[in-house]
């Protein structure tokens, strides 16, 4: 099977390889980073990921806004959005807009591997 | 405690006799009292709060003032019904303005009115009530606030 | 589609189908036998006219003759005879080869030939019997009368030989009784053929009664099939309904479906009015439930989060962290102006049927106690870290003057809420309030700076400030004074907590003054940590505690009576001044004994062994960092003990000696624990006053060990030993 493309958006460096580190998943492999939601959306056009990792608060383009336009250029896009519980609210919007999952800041990799797991699932039914 | 919560207590109360009294009602020292009892003067209209902070809030006044009260809205009738409706439309007037500035966070009930002294109301020990000393054309009510 | 769901309904589709067969053939029967009894009656019925023409025929010829004789006209008995004559003949003629005749009511009627044998042997007889008189009777059938006046008719011919006719004619009638046995052949023709019919009619019968029973039976067996298979399967779905009913009955969480416009499913567990605590909740919009017990901002969150669950996208795996309902605080108005505090936890799954999403399965559950428990849990641990504190601040105080400071300190904030209850108007007397109020405040903030209660000092400070902020104002009024009842209530409440603490210092105190007697009594029982024991650990875990070290120690010997009375003194400072060393010197951090390959905790094992007449050994040893010569030397010479010329010439066991000497410390600080320089020639005068001697052996990084001898005492080795 051909290996799902997996996009990771976060303003942090840590967060961002602590997300590429720790995906050890078959079948994922990780074709593109980005900062910040101009960033994300530039490459998401080019590298056309089946699935993306989302930080909320970024610089230039926030989280929200960013995954309405990715569910408008590809509305079978999954988003995991990664955020702090702080602002469940903006989360629950980020769903509404079409996100797929929502795992809490601060993750453990067990927890990051069993998120990725379930959508990919959802993405083999679907 | 927050002094604004206790504030827009205060203010609903005053803003009552403001619109409603003819006459500016008149706010002496808040003080404490452990037993709110103390300090029920014959009419009592009860409002509970809960939410963010939990407990409830008495607006309290002699029969003499509800008379007079009743009078100056130009009811001439000041039987029992009327002195009881007449504290709970204060209590209903507080409660609205509470539930404008912050019903947000609280759930303010439905006020109740309760005649003489107050047998059902359980406060924890520890806690204190605020006594907000009420004075209107030389009458005294008083706003009990029992917060935890 | 339509043949492979008969399966189920097989039986009863035979059986309509044979009902129908079986109600068709009766009513098939009905037709025939209608119709046979139709045709017999007709049979029987010409039969009988047999009977009556042959008789007539008789009589006829007899009125003929009678007629022709007498000259009366003949027209009519001759008429007649003709007649009945053909009428016989040809019945006669159709039941023996069949054929259609004039039946009684002057229509035409079919006859079937007669077939049976005793039909056939009447038939033959009649045959006979009719012949011989048939054959006389030709001619006078044949006859024309063209006159009709008989009288005229007689003096003709024709008459004449019609005469003589008529007169052969009655001879073969009446001829052995002709007339009479025809009559009774025609008789027993009709009984035969009533017989027949009648048989036929019971045979038709008992047909028909038999496809009805048999219809019945069949349709019977229907109405019982039916029944019983409508009843089975009302029986499997009243139990499963049951079933569904005992669950939601008895189980403890409010379960219910929830479909997109919010509203609770028709079916739920009783266990969910009892939680929402109220009746109907069936077809209720939860959101509206909602509505009246959370604050509103939950409300619309929650809105949204269980919008989720209904589009396609969501999985609901990964937005059970987002759940504002997992733990939501409710409150239900009681309807007397309180609420009653309840947590609820909702969870939220899809329920596919079809592979399309029809609703959500709500759980709820009443979560109050775990939530209570869990913040009682939280309150006391804020509690002890804020208590620690105000720990710190009244441990050195002496709890006499604390009980009087807090007495004092109460009646003074008790005289601030009397001022302010104290009722009175008018910007004077609020002046005159607030200086009275500032006087209380300020001996309470005054007195407790002075017993060092910091944190009731800066409360009281902070007070005199808010009372200082509104002195300052223009114009003051009653609200003005709030802030200032908001800081005395927690000033109250401060107090109020010291006094609580200092309660159960003091309960605490009594406790260990009392474990305190208990562990002396120990002592006479000899239980292990008594004594040098105990207080060794003391010490070892204090210090630990407070170098951030970690040491295990281990004493043998040390007990109450396993050491001479008159060494128990001289043993107990020994060891005490060693452990003491061991811990600032020799046991390194856990960091640093990680490092070096060591396990974090420290060892230290003391002994004190008797040695029969060769008297006592008490030994010390740490695993720590061991004796830094270097470190002895550098210090030694920097106090002076000795010249750099000495040092040179020094080994390694005159180097250790040097820690003995009075005054010599290799810690730069002095600190209660060590550095004063004091430690180890306390332990060289004490061995030296005991006659005894020290050893010390050392590895660098491995270990420092003490061994002391101490002589036998002469009428208390054998006890000691």
């Amino acid at each position: 099977m051909k290996p799902m493309k997996l996009m990771i958006v976060d303003d942090s460096n840590i967060i961002r390889r602590k997300i590429e580190r720790s995906n050890e998943i078959d079948g994922l492999e990780v074709v593109a980073t980005a900062g910040n939601g101009v960033e994300a959306l530039e490459k998401f056009r080019e590298v056309r990921p089946d699935i993306v990792t989302m930080d909320l608060t970024m610089p230039e383009m926030g989280g929200i806004e960013c995954v309405e336009r990715m569910v408008e250029i590809n509305p079978d896009i999954i988003v995991l959005v990664i955020s702090a519980l702080a602002d469940k609210a903006t989360a629950i919007e980020a769903l509404k807009k079409g996100a797929n999952g929502f795992l809490c800041k601060p993750f453990s990799e067990e927890e990051l591997n069993k998120a990725f797991r379930e959508l990919m699932q959802e993405a083999s039914y679907g | 405690m927050d002094e604004l919560d206790l504030q827009v207590f205060i203010d609903g109360t005053t803003d009552f006799f403001a619109q409603m009294g003819g006459e500016k009602a008149d706010v002496g020292t808040p003080y404490l009292v452990s037993n709110c009892n103390s300090e029920i003067k014959g009419f009592t209209g009860i409002i509970g709060v809960s939410g963010k902070r939990r407990g409830s809030v008495y607006f309290t006044a002699p029969p003499v003032l509800l008379k007079v009260l009743l009078m100056s809205i130009g009811e001439e009738d000041t039987s029992h019904e009327n002195l009881c409706d007449m504290v709970g439309e204060v209590a209903n007037v507080i409660s609205g303005s509470a539930r404008k500035e912050f019903g947000q966070d609280f759930l303010i009930s439905v006020p109740v009115v309760v005649v003489g002294r107050l047998d059902k109301i359980v406060v924890p020990a520890e806690l204190r009530s605020f006594v907000v000393p009420i004075s209107w054309k030389s009458y005294d009510a008083a706003l009990v606030i029992s917060l935890e | 589609m339509s043949t492979l769901n008969l399966g189920k309904y097989r039986t009863i589709v035979i059986s309509i189908a044979l009902f129908i067969v079986f109600d068709a053939g009766v009513l098939i029967l009905n037709f025939y036998i209608a119709n046979q009894f139709a045709r017999d009656a007709v049979q029987v019925n010409l039969a009988g006219r047999q009977r009556t023409e042959s008789q007539l025929v008789i009589k006829a010829l007899l009125q003929t003759d009678n007629a022709l004789g007498s000259g009366n006209f003949i027209d009519h008995p001759l008429h007649e005879l003709k007649e009945s004559y053909r009428t016989f003949d040809e019945t006669l003629g159709a039941f023996a080869k069949g054929g259609t005749i004039l039946g009684a009511n002057g229509e035409m009627v079919d006859i079937p030939a007669i077939t049976n044998a005793y039909g056939r042997r009447v038939l033959t007889q009649t045959y006979e019997t009719w012949l011989p008189l048939r054959e006389a009777l030709q001619p006078i059938i044949g006859f024309e009368a063209q006159i009709d006046r008989s009288a005229e008719l007689i003096m003709t011919d024709d008459g004449a030989e019609l005469e003589g006719d008529l007169f052969h004619a009655i001879m073969v009638a009446t001829d052995d009784n002709r007339d009479s046995r025809l009559l009774d052949l025609a008789n027993s023709l009709t009984v035969h053929m009533e017989d027949e019919a009648s048989r036929r009619a019971m045979r038709l019968r008992v047909i028909q009664v038999t496809g009805i029973c048999f219809a019945l039976i069949n349709f019977f067996i229907i109405l019982f099939h039916f029944i019983r298979n409508l009843s089975n399967s009302d029986a499997e779905v009243e139990k499963a309904r049951r079933e569904t009913d005992e669950i939601l009955e008895t189980v403890n969480e409010g379960l219910f479906l929830l479909d997109e416009e919010f509203r609770i499913g028709t079916q739920h567990s009783a266990a969910l009015n009892r939680i929402f605590r109220r009746e109907s909740l069936a077809g209720v919009n939860l959101i509206e439930l909602l509505r009246g017990i959370v604050p509103d901002t939950t409300v619309t969150v929650a809105r949204d989060y269980i919008s989720l669950f209904f589009g396609r996208r969501v999985n609901q795996n990964l937005v059970d962290d987002l759940n504002p309902l997992n733990e939501v605080e409710v409150h239900f108005d009681t309807g007397s102006s309180s609420y009653l505090v309840r947590h609820l936890g909702f969870d939220f799954r899809r329920v596919i049927v079809n592979n399309k999403l029809s609703h959500l399965l709500v759980t709820v559950n009443d979560i109050t106690e775990t939530v209570a428990l869990e913040r009682e849990l939280q309150e006391s641990r804020v509690k002890s870290s804020e208590q620690l504190d105000m720990l710190m601040d009244i441990l050195h105080i002496e709890p006499e003057m604390l009980t009087d400071f807090l007495c004092s300190a109460e009646r003074a904030l008790g005289k601030v809420n009397s001022i302010l209850r104290r009722s009175a108007k008018g910007e004077d007397v609020y002046r005159a309030k607030l200086d009275q109020i500032f006087r209380e405040v300020h001996s309470v903030k005054g007195e407790s700076s002075a017993l060092g209660l910091s944190s009731v000092e800066a409360q009281a400070h902070e007070l005199e400030d808010l009372i200082a902020d509104v002195r300052g104002r223009n114009y003051i009024g009653g609200e003005d004074f709030l802030p200032l009842t908001i800081k005395l209530d927690e000033l109250l409440s401060h107090v109020h907590g010291v006094r609580e603490l200092v309660g159960r210092l003091i309960e605490f105190r009594t406790a260990f003054d009392k474990a305190q007697l208990e562990v002396v009594e120990d002592d006479r029982r000899n239980v292990p940590r008594t004594g040098i024991t105990a207080v060794l650990h003391n010490l070892a875990d204090r210090m630990a505690s407070e170098q951030g070290k970690r040491v295990n120690l281990n004493c043998v010997g040390l007990n109450g009576k396993d050491i001479p009375e008159l060494y128990r003194g001289p043993v107990k400072d020994i060891t005490v001044q060693f452990v003491r060393n061991g811990i600032v010197h020799g046991i390194e951090t856990p960091e640093e004994r990680l490092s070096s390959q060591k396990g974090q905790v420290g060892r230290i094992s003391i002994s004190f062994t008797p040695l029969g007449n060769k008297g006592f050994e008490l030994s010390y040893r740490d695993d720590g960092r061991g004796l830094d010569l270097d470190a002895i030397k550098s210090a030694a010479l920097q106090r002076g003990f000795v010249s750099a010329d000495q040092i040179g010439t020094m080994d390694e066991r005159a180097v250790m000696g040097l820690i003995f000497q009075r005054g010599f410390s290799t810690s730069e600080s002095v600190s209660t624990d060590a550095g004063r320089g004091v430690g180890m020639d306390l332990v060289r005068n004490l061995v030296n006053e005991l006659d005894g001697k020290v050893r010390v052996s050392t590895a660098r990084g491995e270990f420092t060990q003490f061994k002391i001898t101490l002589p036998a005492l002469y009428g208390d080795v054998d006890k000691a030993a």
